[in-house]
């Protein structure tokens, strides 16, 4: 055994478990839950007292603060947006991942056979014994 | 635990003979008697103070320095331990070890070990493991079915890199666990990436571990009888050994497989990972180890009858 022994990694190869999704996160569910509420729509109130209070909230937002509710809708169709970007960027990594490490496996197990292989055929490990770790 | 198997050997035989004969040990100039079970040591069978061999500058086969006489010789080490019996006929010398040492010596050689053709007895040898421990795992580790290597490094070597042997074979199997013992751990290689440390601190510690593991790759097998080989068949588990070993003997009586390159103990080790392949070598290694070292009582009656047949 005079060849070198094989590389070993820094690290394992082995992919970890995937990330869970983003969109499907509490704080993100939450969010659109209370931005849903928010603009509740009359028809969705049954009751005349709960649709006369939906409308006077709705009515006193808009003069009071309008801009904002604007941004608000911008921030929580941004937040969105750079979740699902997330879950998608999380789904491709890890793929590579198992990529990485199938490639690992594969090329790694099958030069090492050659290696043995082509050791073998020229004799280096022929004759004498040589333990491997001497 | 990877020490010099001398004086294991030498207390096991020192036992045997003192069954029929008063027995006085002389161990080496230096001799260490280390044993991680804290057991043994050579004071602790005799040996008398001064009773040291060879003087500095003797030959490495002095005159016995008395009747019926058994040198165990290690050859690995070039040390020797020397059992003076008042049995038989007096004025024999024997010697437990490989063949070649006896060459021109004119000492008698009795072989501990069944598949060496120059000895002329075979008396094997009893070796203890208790059974109990392959009922548990090693605790430190949560899983079985491993490559257990047992390395050739002594004392406590950096756990990184690992010995070439485990290189190659956590690279070869990617997917399965390579736990390589030395200097009283247990490394856990897999995918070429060590995946954890654990203590192998006491006897039991090391017979879990091999009860456990699927084939037994000891790269240095101990000189003079190859222990932890017999202790694996013992247990259950195939061996695969260098083929100029003393444990290639175990190996060949059907417990295991020999290797001289690197592919051959890769394809040994494939070989013997197969269910199929791996319980019937099991079963011969087992009953092996049981006929030649699992029994003390047998083993006192060979030390017996093969001195007796040699003095008369």
């Amino acid at each position: 055994m005079t060849e070198k022994p094989p590389v070993m990694f820094r690290r394992p190869s082995d992919p970890p478990e995937p990330l869970p999704p983003l969109r499907s996160s509490e704080h993100i569910v939450r969010l659109h839950t209370e931005w849903a509420r928010l603009h509740a729509t009359l028809a969705e109130s049954e009751a005349l007292s709960a649709r006369l209070r939906a409308t006077a909230r709705s009515a006193a937002s808009r003069l009071v603060g309008g801009d904002d509710h604007q941004l608000l809708g911008d921030v929580v169709r941004a937040v969105d947006a750079i979740a699902g970007r997330c879950d998608e960027l999380s789904e491709r990594l890890a793929n590579l991942e198992l990529t990485a490490d199938d490639l690992a496996r594969s090329l790694g197990q099958e030069i090492t056979q050659l290696r043995a292989a082509v050791e073998r055929t020229t004799g280096q490990g022929s004759g004498k014994s040589t333990p491997p770790a001497r | 635990m990877r020490d010099s198997e001398l004086s294991f050997v030498t207390r096991a035989v020192a036992g045997a003979v003192s069954r029929s004969a008063a027995v006085t040990v002389v161990a080496p100039l230096e001799s260490e008697a280390r044993e991680p079970d804290g057991a043994f040591d050579l004071v602790g069978i005799g040996v008398r103070p001064g009773d040291r061999w060879p003087e500095p500058g003797a030959a490495r086969w002095p005159t016995p320095p008395g009747p019926g006489t058994i040198w165990i010789l290690d050859e690995a080490s070039n040390d020797a331990v020397a059992i003076l019996g008042a049995f038989g006929t007096m004025g024999r010398a024997f010697t437990i070890a490989a063949a070649a040492a006896t060459e021109g010596t004119g000492l008698r050689q009795l072989s501990l070990t069944p598949g060496d053709r120059g000895a002329s007895g075979i008396v094997g040898m009893h070796v203890p493991v208790n059974p109990l421990a392959a009922a548990h795992r090693h605790a430190g580790l949560g899983f079985t079915g491993y490559v257990l290597v047992l390395s050739d490094r002594s004392n406590t070597p950096p756990v990184q890199p690992p010995t070439p042997a485990v290189a190659w074979l956590t690279a070869r199997f990617h997917d399965r666990h390579i736990v390589v013992v030395e200097g009283g751990t247990a490394a856990a290689w897999k995918g070429r990436a060590l995946r954890g440390v654990v203590g192998v601190e006491t006897r039991t510690d090391l017979w879990r571990l091999l009860a456990h593991a699927s084939v037994v790759v000891d790269v240095a097998p101990g000189t003079i009888i190859g222990r932890e080989c017999i202790e694996s068949l013992l247990l259950g588990t195939p061996i695969v050994v260098p083929e100029e070993s003393t444990a290639a003997a175990h190996a060949h009586s059907g417990g295991g497989m020999t290797y001289s390159a690197v592919a051959d103990l890769l394809d040994a080790v494939e070989f013997l990972s197969g269910e199929g392949a791996r319980s019937p070598v099991a079963d011969r290694g087992r009953a092996y180890a049981e006929e030649y070292y699992g029994n003390a009582g047998r083993f006192v009656d060979r030390v017996q009858r093969t001195l007796s047949q040699g003095l008369t």
